[in-house]
């Protein structure tokens, strides 16, 4: 699991991934990993960051944008852009992040075995 | 030469479906469970595809059945208290294969828009669905809600299955000459059974999406949820997710912005119905007075 991310880094979303962003009644978002087919809800705080996963904002730069937007303590932001970086990362969700590669078929048998779940065989 | 029986066709999804048995009780079962997927009113439409499956009791060298799908064994040892849900089974995998987006969930017409219910096993969607038809909605669909490439909830009258001891179970009108051997695990009901119901079969537009949670002891409640959540529990509902990907994921996003979305607290199937029908605007109707 990647633990820092250099400051000149530029994070960027892998291309496998989708996200739906809602920002109505409250900010979050869903992304779904075609690879893992999984799917994972971020947060408000998580979603701050993702947004910035554009291949061209350094973390540097990412933490200098949430300082100036969201007015927050430069000594806590660098932390919390670290943290929801390495979760990105080992969820697989950026470039270059090894990711949880699926079984589509054993995950997808997993689903439909759900719909009407199967008995036991005797 | 043994005689065989044959049910259907039965309308699944686009495809037309023959059950052949070689047991006349277990014929007489299915033609009951499944005679709201046999309806000879049903839209003209066009089945694209004919399935074949042979359930068949053997006594040698134990009393067990068989399933065949097109000639293909599926099961070869089945216990007959099971040998009917694993036929529903089936079926449902045809629909699963048929349509593109599907959703795990029951779905209701309340005035002439469809609510899905969606949720695990045991979460009572079931049951709602079931007292809601009884009460005046349409029975759109159980267990598999497929939409159109435009959103709209496709009808799919599959029999229910109930447990023992629940509300709808002094409602069923089950045939006292049917054997009861095969039903072990579950009730296999007909919506149509449960008596004055309305089976939907046209497209219906999407009106509420609906995640209800039975627990007995709980005070019964609905609240809007937030659109977040409500689409990260939709994805774990969506069995065309792992085979189709990103433009099921993107349907069922747009699906869950353009309706509203609740958290449905069961423990009473008629209270619960009241206050669905009142988050989306309609009153419940008197057993038997249908709209």
């Amino acid at each position: 699991m990647k633990q820092v991310f250099g400051s000149n880094e530029m994070p960027n979303v892998h291309p496998d991934v989708t996200t739906a962003l809602f920002d109505d009644d409250e900010l979050a978002a869903v992304v779904y990993d075609t690879r893992a087919d999984a799917t994972h809800r971020l947060s408000a705080e998580a979603v701050s960051v993702w947004l910035f996963c554009d291949g061209r904002t350094s973390v540097a730069a990412m933490a200098d944008e949430l300082i100036d937007i969201f007015g927050l303590a430069p000594e806590s932001v660098a932390a919390d852009v670290q943290r929801a970086l390495a979760q990105f990362w080992s969820l697989g969700l950026l470039r270059g992040s090894s990711g949880a590669e699926g079984d589509h078929s054993s995950k997808e048998a997993t689903l439909v075995d759900r719909v009407l779940a199967r008995p036991p065989d005797p | 030469m043994t005689h065989r029986s044959t049910v259907g066709p039965l309308r699944v999804a686009d495809a037309w479906v023959y059950l052949h048995t070689n047991d006349e009780s277990f014929a007489d079962v299915l033609a009951w469970c499944f005679k709201d997927l046999a309806r000879a009113d049903l839209p003209a439409g066009t089945a694209n595809t004919t399935h074949h499956f042979e359930v068949d009791h053997e006594e040698s060298p134990w009393p067990h059945w068989t399933l065949k799908r097109d000639g293909e064994t599926r099961q070869h040892a089945l216990d007959e208290g099971y040998v009917l849900f694993h036929v529903q089974w089936e079926l449902n995998q045809i629909v699963l294969e048929r349509r593109f987006t599907t959703i795990h969930a029951a779905a209701v017409e309340v005035d002439g828009s469809c609510v899905i219910l969606c949720g695990a096993s045991m979460s009572g969607k079931t049951t709602l669905a079931g007292w809601m038809a009884v009460h005046g909605a349409g029975y759109v669909a159980d267990e598999i809600v497929s939409l159109t490439d435009e959103g709209s909830a496709l009808s799919y009258h599959r029999p229910l299955g109930l447990r023992h001891g629940g509300p709808l179970e002094p409602l069923i009108s089950r045939p006292a000459s049917l054997d009861n051997r095969f039903e072990a695990y579950e009730m296999v009901v007909p919506v149509s059974s449960l008596g004055g119901v309305t089976l939907t079969d046209d497209p219906l537009p999407v009106s509420a999406v609906v995640f209800p949670q039975y627990d007995p002891n709980s005070t019964p409640d609905i609240q809007p949820v937030l659109k977040s959540v409500a689409f990260d529990r939709l994805c774990s509902n969506l069995p065309g997710l792992a085979r189709h990907h990103r433009p099921v994921f993107l349907q069922a996003e747009a699906l869950i912005r353009r309706v509203p979305t609740f958290d449905l607290r069961i423990s009473d199937a008629g209270i619960a119905d009241e206050m669905l029908r009142s988050a989306v605007g309609s009153a419940p109707q008197p057993r038997g007075c249908m709209s």
